[in-house]
């Protein structure tokens, strides 16, 4: 019997995880728990209660955007407290090694990882997203529906790709990267880079 | 009153070019961040009245140098900033603290220019300036003081918020089809936030208008002194709380929960729109007749430890929204002063608009 499946987040995000949910396991005992916009900030956790690291698993439906450490805070957190964290991969999906897909992910309808990728914990991959073989897919990563991630290609943690987005073959896309704007990104970004409307040339965020 | 300003002067070449020669080769121009500059071989490049210039970090010290190599003209650094040596990437020629040529690769086996050819070939340098975290270089030969251009309290004011910079900043360039002139008297007028920036700025900030002088009649015509058209300091204030979520992990630039915002003439705006913690700086920076490209640099205040990038990613949108809704505007009115000979109208209220005018009439005669 599969340990109860607790799904902690905002509201919008927790009803996404808990219809997958259903789908993939219809039995299966859900707990739901709505956060609110400024609890997602307090990580004292008090509302995990009563519960048992050893009876459930717990799923953390935050902030669709990766590049909001939120997410990955509080699946740090809980983490910390013993409680393992779900894989949500919608019976819709087409996923060829799930055993590759780190914790607290979550592949919705639709998308497809092909063989030989390593797609890292905390990752969001949305409807219709194809990922080619031999991908690396960091932690924390949002993948927006119908992006595209050419073979060989490397995203860094917590980076977003945007809807429409195509990465072309053994493109490097660093950490804490944007890109927003639909189309064919053919070049590497260094870390904290930022592709969107409106910017002549990507943005930049340097350390100097 | 009418402006000062006929529409031409807002789009001819003529206009521009003299403007070129009579203000950005005469006055301090903002270059670049001093945090930029302040390691070995870091560098910025910018172009001032048309003339390409590096701010090179040489020997510890930045210094600002003609970019352009004295072999064969191309550009010694080609990148708007980084880290590499003064040395021209088309063949190799090398350049120290001073300009002068350091080395030339192949010399003896190709180029064969003796030294007494070299001993006579420099860069051309200019005059560099720092207040604070703010690097200014002056192209003229003979530079009127900076103090002459911005006043002592400003400077002041300039270095203190500016040391406050954090390292980690955002950059980013937006090219927009207007007059450098019309952003700045946008921003000198008080009245337009309150219907360009209802939605935006106006939620945040109490703008209210800028008192008119009793002897604003008087001031008709009065052309003002250089150090005049630039200043700031605590504008407005804010219509709620707006502390960051990362408050605590910053050194606040003072107390003050209050919108700040200095404007230095003749083409940067600097705001801390949160009281302290986050700054972002806009170089406006005339690259054609009608046309602007800016410069944004955003940082908070210094910070311990580290933010994630959606700190600043995020506050960028903000200011971008803001920056938009006045860069439409500006837009509009260019495409209109370029149709026709129409002369704007400017209230009494809008005096500094005016004093604007009047020192530039004064000194760019078209």
């Amino acid at each position: 019997m599969p340990k109860k499946l607790v799904i902690i987040g905002l509201a919008s995000l927790v009803a996404e995880a808990a219809s997958l949910m259903k789908h993939l396991q219809p039995d299966r005992e859900i707990v739901l728990v709505t956060l609110t916009w400024h609890d997602q900030f307090r990580f004292d956790a008090s509302w995990v209660g009563d519960l048992v690291p050893a009876d459930c698993e717990l799923f953390v439906a935050l902030d669709a955007r990766a590049v909001n450490f939120s997410r990955l805070e509080l699946f740090s957190l809980l983490k910390g407290k013993g409680f393992g964290l779900a894989r949500l991969i919608s019976p819709r999906a087409s996923v060829e090694e799930q055993q590759r897909i780190g914790e607290n992910s979550i592949i919705h309808a639709g998308a497809t990882l092909s063989s030989s990728v390593h797609c890292g914990y905390n990752a969001v991959v949305r409807t219709g997203a194809i990922i080619e073989s031999g991908c690396r897919i960091g932690n924390s990563v949002w993948i927006g529906p119908g992006a595209v991630i050419g073979m060989g290609a490397f995203i860094g943690d917590n980076t977003t790709i945007g809807p429409g987005v195509i990465i072309a073959q053994n493109v490097k896309i660093g950490k804490q990267c944007e890109i927003l704007e639909p189309g064919l990104c053919r070049e590497n970004m260094a870390d904290k880079t930022f592709h969107a409307a409106g910017y002549d040339g990507p943005v930049r965020i340097v350390k100097f | 009153m009418k402006s000062a300003f006929e529409n031409s002067r807002y789009q001819t070449a003529t206009s521009f070019q003299l403007e070129q020669r009579d203000i950005f080769s005469k006055l301090w121009i903002f270059f670049c961040l001093r945090m930029m500059v302040d390691k070995p071989h870091q560098f910025v490049t910018r172009d001032i009245a048309g003339v390409p210039v590096v701010v090179q970090n040489i020997d510890g010290e930045p210094r600002a140098f003609r970019n352009v190599c004295l072999h064969r003209q191309s550009k010694l650094q080609i990148d708007d900033f980084g880290t590499r040596r003064l040395v021209c990437p088309y063949h190799g020629w090398s350049y120290g603290a001073e300009g002068e040529v350091s080395h030339i690769p192949l010399n003896d086996e190709y180029f064969r220019i003796t030294p007494s050819q070299t001993c006579g070939m420099k860069l051309e340098g200019f005059r560099l300036a720092v207040i604070g975290q703010l690097v200014f270089v002056n192209l003229d030969p003979d530079p009127l003081p900076i103090e002459q251009q911005f006043s002592p309290a400003l400077i002041d004011q300039l270095e203190s918020a500016s040391n406050s910079f954090d390292r980690e900043v955002l950059i980013s360039k937006k090219n927009c089809d207007y007059d450098w002139k019309l952003i700045y008297e946008n921003l000198r007028d008080s009245a337009h936030a309150q219907f360009l920036h209802r939605k935006t700025l106006n939620k945040d900030v109490e703008i209210n208008l800028d008192p008119v002088p009793d002897n604003v009649s008087a001031l008709a015509g009065r052309v003002p002194q250089l150090s005049e058209l630039s200043g700031g300091g605590r504008l407005h204030e804010l219509v709620h709380d707006v502390t960051p979520s990362y408050a605590a992990k910053v050194e606040r630039w003072g107390d003050e929960d209050a919108y700040f915002n200095w404007l230095l003439f003749p083409n940067t705006h600097i705001v801390s729109p949160n009281g302290g913690y986050m700054f972002s700086i806009e170089h406006h920076h005339p690259i054609a007749p009608g046309k602007t490209e800016i410069t944004i640099y955003c940082m908070t205040a210094k910070v311990n430890g580290s933010l994630p990038s959606s700190v600043l990613w995020e506050q960028m949108k903000g200011a971008k929204a803001v920056l938009d809704e006045d860069n439409d505007a500006m837009e509009d009115v260019q495409s209109v002063v370029a149709r026709g000979p129409i002369n704007a109208v400017i209230g009494d209220g809008e005096h500094a608009i005016s004093a604007l005018q009047n020192w530039i009439a004064s000194r760019v005669k078209v």
